[in-house]
Parts: C-alpha cells; structure tokens; sequence
C-alpha cells in the first residue's frame, strides 16, 4: 500500500465519519423542529432576601396551582436542606410551569423519568414546562451540592390521573399525608 | 539459508547443531538468524511476499473495525434519542 493509497483511504475514512455526524444532527434538528423540542431558558431576577415576605414564593403561594386556562403552575422554593413543599401534586396529561427559586446558595432540581433538569439560582428564578403522560410519584432530588444536608434533600412530585386532581377553590391542591 | 516453518526453539536448536557442523577454527559460519539472548526473543522469519500480502490485508480489517465501532455508536446513539430521551416528554 503506497502512501497516495493510505491518503486516499483515510480520506474515504473521514467522508464516513463526517456522514455518521451529519445523521446525527440531522436527526436532531429534524426532531427539534418537528416537535419544538428547546431547552428551557428564562432569565428573571428576584430579590432572595424578602422571597419569605412578599411576592409569589411565600409559604401560602407554594406548590401547585391551576390556572384559569387549565395549566398548571407549581412554585418550589429550594433551601438548604429541603423543597418547600415536600410533596408537589399534579394532574397527568395537563402542561405543568415549574418555578423555582433559593434563598441561599445554588440547588438543582431533576424530576426522575422526565427530562427536567435546572439549577436553581438565588436571585434567579428557574422556569421549566413539562407534561406528564403517566400518572405516578417521582423522585425530585436536588443534585447540585449545596451543604452538609445535600444528601437528604429531596421531594417528591405526585402525577394523579385527572379523575383525582381535585383543587379546592382557589384551584390549589396538596398531597396527602402520609406520603 | 531459510529455516522457515521452524519453531522458534527448535530454529535456535537447529542453529546450534549447525555450528557444530559448520565452525572454522572456532568460528561459526552459521549465518545468524537473530542477535537475540533468548529463543523467545527470536523475531519471526517473515518471506518478503507474506509481509507484501499481510501489508495488504491489514488496511482491511482496520477499516471493518473501525467500521463496525462507528456503526455501534450511531445505533446506540440513535437508541437512547428515540428510547429514552424522546419519551421523557419535551421540556421548553
Ligand atoms: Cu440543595
């Protein structure tokens, strides 16, 4: 094999691979597109020093809300060790606001089977919408390390089957103890 | 002279018994095989038309190789979009 044979073998070789990417971002835009698919971005600010006084992360606004279009809005406020609430409850096969936001250092939030996944910033309020198709509980862990207590922080988000989602009157909804 | 299809042991033992039939005043008249110590340590006798051969084939097999890992990676690529990524729901 001389070396103009090698030259034109690695040539052919690197035509191979350039074709093996351009699948795969074709495949990805294609899919991006066809289904809107994005990744979530939402730049806000809010005071972290007052989220317990005013505004929509006081202790009474937390956890999940129906809205007047039927949506869903669920508000979390990630602290060290814990979400606030514990438990999130939501209706399977309705479109689900997530936000949340920390009073302290830098958390993170991923709901388990979805693709949610955000940090969640002091000073900064983190939206993600979502759906999800199957009711069922989910493992919210916080996963970036935020203290001592990082290991025990979790919660948890309850998809009830439509039947089930029973908001009071002012269109919220708490999970049931014990869960 | 070839001493091709040998053992490497026995190629060392039949360069021996050689120089005991073929020394001059001492000296061997062998010619050498390798400089190597030990039998291990003997390359392999390679005829000029085998190598030209096996240099070749090698590009061939390299090429389904480093083919059929490509391959893999794109079908297991492509497994986790449509099997796992895709029907954890879109976020926005
Ligand atoms: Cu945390």
């Amino acid at each position: 094999m001389n070396e103009q044979e090698i030259l034109r073998t690695e040539l052919r070789w690197a035509l191979i691979v350039a074709g093996a990417v351009g699948i795969i971002v074709a495949v990805i835009v294609v899919s991006s597109a066809a289904m809107v698919l994005h990744p979530p971005s939402n730049v806000e600010t809010i005071d972290p020093t007052t989220l317990h006084l005013e505004g929509e992360f006081v202790e009474n606004n937390l956890g999940s809300v129906e809205n007047p279009d039927g949506t869903i809005t669920a508000r979390i406020l990630a602290t060290q060790f814990m979400f606030v609430p514990r438990c999130v409850v939501v209706p399977a096969g309705r479109r689900v606001t997530f936000r949340l936001t920390s009073p302290d250092v830098i958390h993170g939030m991923l709901i388990d089977g979805t693709n949610v996944n955000t940090m969640v910033m002091p000073g900064y309020v983190a939206q993600v919408n979502t759906t999800f198709p199957e009711p069922g509980d989910r493992f919210v862990p916080c996963h970036e390390y935020c203290g001592l207590g990082h290991g025990g922080m979790w919660s948890m988000i309850r998809v009830v089957p439509e039947s089930e989602w029973k908001p009071d009157a002012d269109g919220r909804m708490s999970c049931e103890f014990p869960y | 002279m070839r001493i091709c299809g040998l053992r490497r042991e026995s190629a060392s033992i039949a360069a021996l018994e050689w120089d005991e039939r073929n020394s001059e005043n001492g000296m061997s008249t062998y010619p050498e095989p390798s400089a190597a110590a030990r039998p291990q340590d003997v390359a392999d006798d390679v005829r000029e038309d085998d190598l030209q051969h096996v240099l070749q084939v090698v590009p061939r097999g390299a090429f389904a190789l480093c083919a059929i890992a490509v391959a893999l990676l794109i079908i297991f690529w492509l497994t986790i979009y449509f099997g796992i990524f895709l029907p954890r729901g879109p976020v926005s």
